[in-house]
């Protein structure tokens, strides 16, 4: 039957009953690898037939699905951002990143060596690696209640992090699920998922990170900065979460939260608790 | 036929006539198919996989999270292979499938989809009709001709 409906589908289809072309489709759909070229014509030829005899929609089905609208996500209304001038800023970004990095470190280049990152219509992503931390010399203490923030402290020591990366509070109720380590060529990446009811944060950390480093795929809303102790953190808001990136020398972290902004903010703060 | 009812609704209502007797998976990959994913692309799977998962546990909506577990249940590709596959599958569906299906799974409020969406709104909205799919299909009433 399956050979007839791809030798001859317009045909062979017409002449099955409603009963069998839904049969013969679901039979298909179980295959490990369904076959697009039966089961597309049968959808046409199902919805030819509901053309012609239209099936009444039960009444009371759109108030039993109150609500979904709001719930489904929608890219009617997003705007399209234009790629020239994505393409520009980049241009410039690359043009001034090499132009710093040609700067000698005996005139003080280092203190104007910048985090750069870009734009484009769907990612943000950081250019170069490096930190930009204006106080080298504060030490920051790690100091935390909370088990899970202990335990990811502890693997990042044992991985030779002495940068603060880790947060040491977290709004109540967050526990650790689980902490994994991998090592892919010289990064390594230590990657924690901490869960509060039917919250989840990811706290992640390419460790050694000196090439490319990783985009992050952006809502409608551009990156907002949060500077604190000379150290710039971009907040990109995607649908419900927030993620936090930074760059601390090379160490790109990345926190990602379903949580209010101050919260957010918070969160990062308590990184840099002075000792 | 109600007037007010929009395309997607419409469209989920119909797949749950004639898809009452499958699975998750098989609903999805016929809105796969539909939308002009290629099903003989490794990007097929991944997006597949990556659409269960969310739909299993909604509370998923972190990319990270997804393509970290895609990758780990597929072993050979690394979290930003899988992005960068489910990213190529959508480009290639959304230049070769028909506008009807992105219409139907897309669109809102009758107006029609002007934009490829991202990867993350594709994942959650597909997830999301499959969500609706499976609360018809537990209703007899969406059975009624």
């Amino acid at each position: 039957m399956k050979d007839k409906v791809k030798a001859c589908p317009g045909k062979e289809l017409k002449q099955m009953a409603t009963d069998q072309l839904d049969a013969l489709l679901q039979t298909e759909l179980q295959k490990e690898h369904p076959d697009e070229s039966v089961v597309l014509p049968i959808l046409q030829e199902l919805q030819e037939r509901e053309k012609d005899y239209p099936v009444k929609i039960p009444e009371g089905i759109e108030e039993r699905m109150t609500g979904y609208r709001d719930r489904i996500h929608t890219v009617v209304d997003k705007p399209k951002r234009k790629r020239t001038k994505t393409i520009r800023i980049a241009a410039v970004a690359a043009v001034v990143c090499i132009v710093l990095m040609a700067i000698p470190r005996t005139v003080g280049a280092e203190s104007v060596f910048q985090v750069l990152h870009r734009w484009t219509e769907d990612f943000f992503e950081f250019l170069s690696p490096g930190g930009n931390n204006d106080n080298p010399t504060v030490e920051y203490r790690f100091e935390t209640d909370n088990e899970g923030l202990k335990q990811l402290h502890d693997v990042m020591v044992a991985e030779g992090v002495t940068n603060s990366v880790v947060p040491t509070w977290l709004p109540e109720g967050y526990e650790l699920l689980e902490i994994k380590t991998e090592a892919v060529s010289d990064t390594k990446k230590v990657f924690a998922k901490f869960r509060n009811g039917t919250k989840e944060m990811l706290v992640s950390y390419k460790i050694n990170q000196k090439h490319t480093t990783t985009k992050y795929e952006r809502g409608i809303s551009e990156a907002s900065e949060y500077e604190i102790n000379g150290v710039t953190h971009y907040i990109i808001e995607n649908e419900e979460n927030i993620s936090i990136v930074w760059m601390s020398e090379t160490i790109e972290s990345i926190i990602v939260v379903n949580e209010e902004n101050e919260i957010v903010r918070r969160i990062i703060s308590s990184i840099y608790l002075e000792g | 036929m109600n007037s007010t009812i929009d395309k997607t609704l419409e469209h989920v209502l119909f797949l749950a006539r004639h898809l009452d007797k499958c699975n998750a998976r098989g609903a999805v990959i016929v809105m796969l198919m539909e939308l002009g994913i290629p099903t003989n692309s490794v990007g097929f799977e991944l997006i597949l996989y990556s659409i269960l998962l969310q739909h299993r546990d909604p509370t998923r909506a972190l990319k990270s999270d997804i393509y970290l577990e895609t990758k780990l249940h597929y072993r050979q590709f690394s979290e930003e292979q899988v992005e960068q596959a489910i990213r190529e599958v959508i480009r290639s569906a959304w230049s070769r499938g028909s506008r009807a299906a992105w219409d139907w799974y897309f669109s809102y409020e009758e107006k029609t989809v002007s934009r490829k969406p991202t990867n993350s709104e594709f994942i959650s909205r597909i997830a999301y009709i499959l969500e609706l799919w499976q609360e018809c299909t537990r209703k007899e009433d969406c059975y009624e001709r």
